[in-house]
């Protein structure tokens, strides 16, 4: 027998319609079955189908319809059903709530997926993303605690393969749009990055969203891929990738320094293409990237002003300077050290995310002597004691000694208000900070540090200066005007960018210096 | 074709295994994605971390 | 929400303040559209998809869309758009204006290049074309111009039996350019297939905009072409879906989304566009649109070069 379902005026997408039609051919007990817009021919196929009727003839093209050669009524139940939970699925997307258990079974449910995202725990890894390749997916490798060997075994088979292998650390991609682990929301545009260290990738991504540029691909290499053993296998793949990529007419590459057989490979690769290249290997060799025809960088910012005047076609210029005007910046630097006490002398950088912490002392160099760290320049500042710090000190609290049993601080930021509490002290002049947002991190983390200071103020007696910046951008989840807000009514002064906040720490301390002199 | 410039073309489709946040993350933004149930292999190493320990790697 | 890029066309009728009301005709996941009083239709579309003509890119993804309400009232204001019982405002006052029109400027592509790159669409074609459509008639054309290329592997399906002898007709009129001979089959044509535009009308905007070019690039009348890309459109009108129907105007006055666009001028114009990235673009667009949209630019292609 032949039934109909009709939908008078209904609009559905061409994927959703052929979804229907392939779904209910598969009921068990349809002999045939026709899906389409009730145009006149497509009203005839179905009369020569013998699918056709008078109900049919007065539909219009702009009706939607269904019609079936079915066993019974209760078949055709079925099918109305099956094609009423089509339509709702696509419209919630949310998908089915089922969990595969194995690969197989998802790749089952999904044979069009693309890519994996991994965070099972390091010993487990390998053989999960071994399998994964495999199958010819994309793999983001979050999990940490993968050794090195497994980690180059896996990009060598990525390469083979011609897949991407992002991680392990370094948690960040934002692929065709969509950010993956840590990583913000930002425009589509022309611009491309391949980067090695996180939140050094997430700084210079919003910056470019905050000029007014945006992204085509972001792809995260994992921390380890420019060391010798790995030799940078995912940076190349990587930037092969957005050599040929047609939405992406300038490429940044962002590392801390490869070492330097490593840099020569991916170097002489950067002078193959045509499109231009922006490089911040944070504290490099410059020479040697302007010998490659590309654009070195002073700071992740100066990256981001670079790589959108080139998409725009204009000479990029070195950026070391401020967003406000220099008589601002001065005026906000004299009022806040007239309030120090002779007693505050030291700086403090609590950092959430490393690069950040590493790109802030390698600004500061030994312009007010050297500052200890966990990660630090060299080994003589390096603390043994965490629990007393004396001098100046900038942290990264994402290492592992501050971690252990306990989540990052950019998703648990208790980590960093703990430090507050016991680093900042009545002889600390100007501690910066960093605020990360973006998909991954913490839902307020502005409020956080907020919040944590404003308990510490309470117990100190002198006026500490606080100095923030927010790696974000309009579109993350988290609100980025309301983050600014919260931190400002704490009298945290933000600045558009880590460099930027450095530089006025460094204007502090050496107004400081003069005040002491 | 080479599969990155396939995937560059494609809409992205994702099959999660771990971490659930990341899945409701990619929900959260319509993206198309599949939960893994994933638990270790038979004669694994049966001292798990804990989920958030896994979370420590983004520097 | 804010608005990223907007069609020029669409700019410019604002301008003129043409239309400065709307309902929301129809809600899909990536895009909404939306009709004015004297029913055209105007689209919003998500970042993941290519501008097209009379459109509007929004930024982010349809997070937005789902909480605008079928049937809504929206009003034009001078920066942006209001949905009145929604109450989202859309803002395209910082958008980037481009014109999603066809356009040839530059050096004129070698008849040996133009072949290497339609071979090249009909290898993607056939090995990754989704052949649910009208696609497998590609067949057809071959067989009519006598090429013996290898035979591609797409399958017959209902819709290609049932169409394939008006199908025959229409390709053996273009052939001759015998447009009124086109015209009189059109109305055996227009509006056939799956999907919500029908697989025929993904067809002819490719073979008209593939013509239109053909003719720019001074090999054929301008006139005549011009005169047919009308004829379809106005044969259109209440045989196919609102839609398809307004993707039929569009590609008679030279317009289509972007990547489809690209693919045309790229068959005329020599360019540095990856072409293979380009074509697989625009076979990703809906089921089988894509395919037959890309399937009435390599017909147009071999009629005027076999």
């Amino acid at each position: 027998m032949i039934c109909y379902e009709v939908r008078k005026n209904s609009y559905y997408d061409s994927v959703t319609l052929m979804l229907i039609s392939k779904e209910v051919k598969n009921i068990e007990g349809v002999k045939d079955v026709m899906v389409g817009m009730g145009t006149d021919l497509n009203k005839e196929l179905s009369n020569n189908l013998g699918l056709g009727s008078e109900k049919l003839d007065e539909l219009s093209p702009n009706d939607f319809f269904i019609s079936a050669d079915v066993v019974d009524e209760a078949i055709m139940e079925q099918v109305v059903e099956r094609v009423n939970g089509l339509l709702k699925e696509k419209k919630s997307s949310a998908g089915s709530d089922y969990r595969p258990v194995t690969i197989k079974s998802a790749l089952e449910m999904m044979p069009e997926a693309n890519m994996a995202v991994v965070s099972i725990a390091g010993q487990y890894a390998e053989d999960e993303v071994s399998r994964l390749l495999d199958n010819d997916l994309h793999v983001m490798l979050f999990s940490d605690n993968v050794s090195v060997e497994a980690e180059l075994r896996l990009k060598q088979k990525a390469v083979e393969k011609g897949l991407l292998m992002m991680g392990p650390d370094c948690g960040t991609a934002i692929i065709n749009g969509v950010p993956l682990a840590f990583a913000n929301v930002v425009k589509k545009g022309p611009i491309g990055i391949v980067g090695a260290s996180g939140t050094g990738t997430q700084e210079v991504s919003t910056l470019i969203d905050k000029l007014g540029s945006g992204l085509s691909q972001v792809i995260g290499t994992g921390g380890r891929d420019l060391k010798t053993e790995i030799g940078g296998l995912m940076m190349l793949q990587g930037f092969e990738a957005l050599m040929r990529d047609e939405s992406t007419e300038v490429i940044v590459l962002i590392s801390k320094p490869p070492s330097p057989e490593v840099a020569e490979k991916i170097l002489s690769k950067v002078s193959e293409t045509k499109k231009p290249v922006v490089v911040d290997f944070i504290g490099g060799d410059i020479e040697a990237i302007k010998a490659a025809g590309a654009y070195p960088c002073l700071t992740l910012e100066d990256a981001a002003h670079k790589a959108v005047a080139l998409a725009k076609g204009d000479t990029p210029v070195d950026f070391t300077g401020f967003s406000l005007s220099d008589d601002e910046v001065e005026s906000i630097v004299n009022k806040k050290v007239a309030a120090l006490k002779p007693e505050q002398k030291y700086f403090r950088g609590l950092f959430t995310g490393g690069t950040l912490a590493d790109e802030a002392m390698k600004m500061l160099g030994q312009s007010f002597g050297g500052i200890y760290s966990n990660i630090p320049l060299s080994h003589e500042y390096a603390i043994e004691n965490l629990t007393t710090l004396t001098g100046h000190v900038c942290l990264d609290l994402g290492e592992d000694q501050f971690t252990v049993g306990r989540p990052h601080p950019m998703i648990d930021p208790s980590t960093r208000s703990d430090r507050f509490k016991t680093d900042i002290s009545d002889d600390v002049a100007v501690v910066l900070v960093d605020v990360v947002l973006g998909y991954g991190s913490h839902e307020n983390p502005a409020k956080e540090v907020a919040d944590a200071i404003h308990e510490v103020n309470k117990k100190l007696d002198n006026n500490v200066i606080y100095v923030a910046s927010i790696t974000g951008t309009e579109g993350d989840p988290q609100d980025l005007k309301a983050s600014q807000s919260a931190l400002e009514a704490e009298g945290i002064i933000v600045m558009p960018s880590n460099a930027q906040a450095v530089r006025l720490v460094q204007k502090i301390m050496d107004q400081l210096n003069k005040k002491g002199a | 074709m080479n599969r990155i410039d396939r995937l560059f073309s494609q809409d992205l489709k994702v099959i999660n295994i771990g971490l659930e946040s990341f899945s409701k993350d990619l929900k959260k933004q319509e993206v198309s994605v599949v939960q893994l149930d994933w638990k270790p292999r038979a004669g694994g190493n049966a001292k798990l971390s804990s989920l958030l320990d896994r979370l420590k790697s983004n520097k | 929400m804010n608005a990223i890029r907007i069609s020029k066309e669409l700019m410019d009728q604002f301008a003129q303040k043409k239309s400065n009301r709307y309902v929301v005709h129809s809600i899909f996941k990536e895009a909404i559209n939306l009709m004015d009083d004297s029913g055209e239709l105007i689209t919003l579309l998500t970042e993941n998809k290519d501008l097209a003509p009379m459109s509007i890119v929004i930024f982010g993804r349809s997070a937005y869309f789902r909480n605008i309400l079928a049937n809504d009232e929206v009003e034009v204001t001078n920066s942006g758009m209001r949905f009145i019982h929604s109450q989202i405002e859309l803002d395209f006052s910082s958008a980037v204006v481009t014109p999603c029109i066809l356009m040839l400027e530059g050096k004129a592509l070698d008849s040996e290049n133009q072949i290497i790159k339609m071979n090249q669409m009909r290898n993607i074609l056939c090995d990754r074309g989704e052949s649910s459509g009208i696609l497998p008639l590609l067949n057809t054309v071959e067989r009519y111009k006598g090429i013996s290329i290898d035979s591609s592997n797409l399958r017959m399906n209902t819709y290609c039996e049932f169409i394939q002898g008006v199908f025959t007709e229409i390709i053996k009129n273009l052939d001759q350019k015998n447009f009124e001979g086109v015209v009189s089959w059109l109305p055996k044509f227009i509006g056939f297939g799956p999907g919500l535009t029908p697989s025929t009308d993904d067809f002819l905007t490719g073979a008209i905009l593939t013509l239109i070019a053909s003719a720019a690039m001074g090999e054929d009348s301008t006139e005549a072409v011009e005169e047919l890309a009308q004829n379809i459109y106005s044969f259109s009108v209440g045989r196919t879906t609102k839609v398809s129907e307004t993707m039929l105007k569009q590609a008679a006055l030279g317009r289509a989304s972007e990547n489809h666009l690209k693919v045309v001028q790229s068959l005329f114009i020599s360019n540095n566009l990856n072409f293979e990235f380009l074509v697989k673009r625009v076979l990703a667009n809906g089921a089988t649109s894509g395919a037959d949209f890309l399937l009435g630019v390599y017909c147009a292609m071999v009629l005027s070069k076999y």
